[in-house]
């Protein structure tokens, strides 16, 4: 209703102008929309940081800390490699227009499922306490989404609320469990964690070219291509493919609706759950503790949307979120790092993709009447050209 | 040439859009940072000082700021023009996840060190904020070694977070609060002993409640608070057999509107003083409009309710941030060191508020001159568990090492 009004407000307000907004019929190339937006953004963020710093050191900074060093690199692949995996996870509930918001949750519940088979088997040797450990993480993920997941398919209870508040939980859930049995002797200050796993259940990191990043980039990149082939080429890819352009048709189609949604948000939290197990075996953290995530859930969600539930651009997304992360994180040593630095440039940059679909799916129009008020060729108001240039094309 | 016109913009259409969208989103920007700049005047968040404090104190009210400040004073002195022609001393101070404007823990550290700054002169201090609590935290701490500091505070306890980049760095000294061994060559661990000053913060309790039941807002359950916790009751029971706890877990270190729940929950519960580690005013805010009594934790709090205030339990840097700075000056610092802070120096109790009585207030300090003597230790057994189970025989020192990070149980009397 809100929503409703607010657009009508809005509508209003353009029409004063003598402006409208027109969907198309055939949408724009929207990868290409999506890349300019985070120019753009990119673009507009720089500026804010010049004109709040002033600072000639800051862009040699933010150079230095992404992409003019080693260590950068290192750092940016480090930060990318568990939101490919988160990002892939929300990707997959966008297929069937479902928004899976607790990737943060089932993040945290792999990670615990992780560490509690690591512990109990600690004896087992690496490969197959890895693969249990990783199985026991796609499960409890999955497991974790299961309430909502039915509760969407059959009882039509808003998944974004539900996913979202067993956050929540999973996190009172790892501060029991952190400060239990499994405590962490060494670590009692600002971070809550466990010990850390046994050193055969740790995976290797990678070197490429001196650069030294997690091996679960690798791992998300796999798990990327995997799931693009299944999308695109199995029954199962068709009728997720069927039923997110239109549940009805699909329905009409025979699909088991219901089904399919249950099974597309249980495979979600089982990604999400493997992100969690990855990144706590190959990251820094070989733990299951609140320093796991780096709000790596939330902005798995930002990476699936900017990379508009493609699968492939999720990999290179992560990326750019790694990088700008990594960003605000040369500038936190100028002291603008938690305000511009992150959440400023994600947060331009979502904007900026925002007004890029919105230029995709929609085109501005010059109102009729103020058009036919004007005098043809007036050459003085190139406004009016550019408005009467659109309208010419749209008719 | 209108065809052109025309045209082009025809073409550029969306160019011309988004264009439009940059310059609404700049001026949206530079609106913003209009603002910003005037937010930030108050609250200076980056003290980077050349000379010692340059900019001013981050709280105005407190009475460092009444020291002079600038760089003549000091070039008067003999040894400070000799210092000029050195290298300044590069001082950072990191705090992961949270700010000095907590006006506690981290304001706290933050004010310790610039008054060593102030004080040796010739030192240069940043202060980087909101660090998330993850590898970021590591990456900014290699980011700051990168840039030449010499010495890194890590206030918030980070642990390996931090230590994984600065631990075995040459020509670094990592200052690693609350730190749990072993330590590395170039760390130290420091950390005031607060058991002391919960526990007269307790006997002040045992003598004002009238319920006989004083509360405690938890953060986390780990051994820091629970020594804290046991100690604040021990020193109640010392001075009022009967005397019980209630508690209440948050599982944060700052979270204002859960503390004042708690603290309500608290009060609800029949508790007629509290407690808690918590980094601001809350308990005392809550305590002043329930009419009960509260003390504060870290740094003086009682302009947030004078009334109910009874004392707190300061944490004091300045002495050691001084010496571990001069030390690195003179090139005789060394690590792998743990620094526990005595009673009197670095840990103590706040002056009292006005409305406790003055003789709460003479015991109190007669039980605080008996712990800085040594001529009394409150952490002598028996000591209970919850369910009555003798955990310490009688006659047991506990050793500061478990009361440090060791004692994972409530004593009897928690509830």
């Amino acid at each position: 209703m809100i929503k409703r009004e607010s657009g009508r407000l809005g509508r209003w307000a353009m029409g004063c102008l003598g402006w409208r907004l027109e969907q198309r019929t055939e949408p724009r190339n929207q990868t290409a929309h999506r890349l300019a937006a985070i120019v753009v953004g990119v673009v507009i963020a720089l500026i804010a940081v010049q004109l709040a710093i002033g600072d000639e050191d800051a862009f040699n900074r933010i150079y230095r800390g992404t992409i003019g060093s080693k260590r950068g690199w290192s750092n940016i692949l480090d930060l990318a490699a568990p939101l490919v995996l988160t990002g892939l996870a929300a990707a997959v509930a966008l297929k069937l227009r479902r928004w899976n918001v607790g990737v943060e949750g089932q993040f945290f519940m792999g990670a615990f499922a992780g560490v509690a088979i690591a512990f109990q088997l600690e004896s087992m040797s690496g490969a197959p306490l890895l693969a249990l450990m990783f199985a026991g993480a796609a499960l409890c993920g999955a497991a974790w989404i299961a309430v909502p997941a039915i509760a969407r398919a059959y009882l039509n209870v808003n998944e974004i609320l539900t996913t979202l508040m067993l956050n929540f939980v999973a996190i009172l859930f790892l501060a029991y469990i952190a400060t239990g049995p499994w405590r962490n002797p060494q670590s009692q200050g600002s971070i809550l964690a466990t010990r850390d796993i046994p050193e055969q259940a740790r995976l290797p990191g990678v070197e490429v070219a001196a650069v030294e990043f997690s091996s679960g980039l690798l791992l998300g990149i796999a798990v990327a291509m995997v799931l693009w082939l299944v999308f695109r080429s199995t029954t199962f890819g068709y009728m997720v493919r069927t039923v997110g352009g239109s549940e009805q048709a699909g329905s009409y189609a025979g699909i088991n609706v219901r089904l399919l949604s249950v099974a597309v948000l249980l495979l979600s939290g089982g990604v999400a759950g493997v992100a969690g197990v990855a990144h706590m075996t190959g990251g820094d953290t070989n733990a299951y503790a609140t320093s796991l995530s780096n709000n790596t859930g939330y902005l798995g969600i930002a990476v699936a949307v900017l990379a508009g539930g493609s699968f492939p651009v999720v990999v290179f997304m992560a990326g750019v979120i790694g990088a700008i992360i990594s960003a605000g994180s040369a500038l936190r040593l100028l002291d603008v790092g938690s305000e511009l630095g992150s959440f400023g440039l994600t947060g331009f940059i979502l904007l900026m993709a925002a007004i890029g679909e919105g230029l995709a799916n929609y085109r501005l129009r010059r109102e009729r009447p103020e058009r036919e008020t004007l005098p043809p060729g007036d050459q003085a108001s190139p406004a009016a050209a550019a408005g009467g240039a659109g309208g010419s094309r749209g008719t | 040439m209108e065809r052109w016109i025309r045209g082009s913009i025809r073409g550029g259409r969306h160019l011309f859009l988004l264009s439009v969208a940059l310059l609404l989103a700049v001026g949206l920007v530079a609106a913003a940072c209009g603002g910003d700049d005037a937010d930030e005047e108050p609250a200076p968040a980056v003290t980077e000082a050349p000379a010692p404090a340059a900019e001013p104190e981050p709280a105005a009210e407190e009475p460092m700021a009444e020291e002079p400040m600038a760089e003549e004073p000091m070039a008067e002195e003999p040894m400070a023009e000799e210092m000029m022609d050195e290298e300044p001393l590069r001082v950072a101070h990191l705090i992961i996840q949270a700010s000095i404007d907590d006006e506690g823990y981290f304001l706290s550290h933050e004010e310790g060190v610039q008054a060593a700054a102030e004080r040796l002169g010739n030192v240069e201090t940043a202060l980087i904020q909101f660090i998330p609590p993850n590898e970021e935290f590591t990456q900014t701490t290699q980011q700051v070694i990168d840039d030449g500091y010499n010495i890194i505070v890590d206030s918030g306890a980070a642990g390996a977070l931090f230590l994984d980049a600065c631990a075995g760095v040459e020509g670094v000294a990592c200052l690693e609060t609350y730190g749990i061994p072993p330590f590395a060559d170039n760390v130290v661990s420091y950390y005031p002993k607060h058991w002391h000053t919960a526990y007269l913060v307790g006997v002040a309790a045992g003598l004002l409640t009238e319920t006989g039941t004083i509360g405690y807002v938890v953060t986390f359950d780990i051994p820091l608070v629970v020594a804290n916790v046991n100690a604040y009751l021990l020193g109640c029971q010392s001075v009022r057999e009967d005397c019980t706890l209630k508690n209440v877990t948050i599982n944060s270190w700052f979270d204002p509107p859960l503390e004042t729940e708690a603290a309500h929950a608290l009060v609800n519960d029949g508790v007629d003083v509290l407690f808690g580690f918590i980094d601001d005013a809350t308990a005392l805010i809550t305590a002043s409009e329930r009419g009960v009594w509260a003390a504060t934790m870290f740094k003086d709090l009682r302009r947030h309710g004078e009334d109910a205030y009874i004392t707190s339990a300061l944490m004091i840097w300045d002495e050691f941030y001084e010496a571990e700075f001069q030390a690195v000056r003179d090139g005789t610092w060394s690590g792998n060191r743990q620094v526990l802070f005595e009673l009197g120096s670095g840990a103590d109790i706040d002056s009292f508020g006005p409305n406790v009585p003055a003789d709460v207030v003479e015991q109190v300090m007669q039980v605080r001159a008996d712990i800085i003597s040594g001529a009394f230790n409150p952490f002598v057994g028996p000591f209970y568990d919850q369910d009555g189970v003798e955990q310490v025989p009688a006659g047991e020192a506990l050793s500061d090492e478990f009361l440090y990070s060791g004692w994972s149980w409530y004593v009897q009397g928690v509830e």
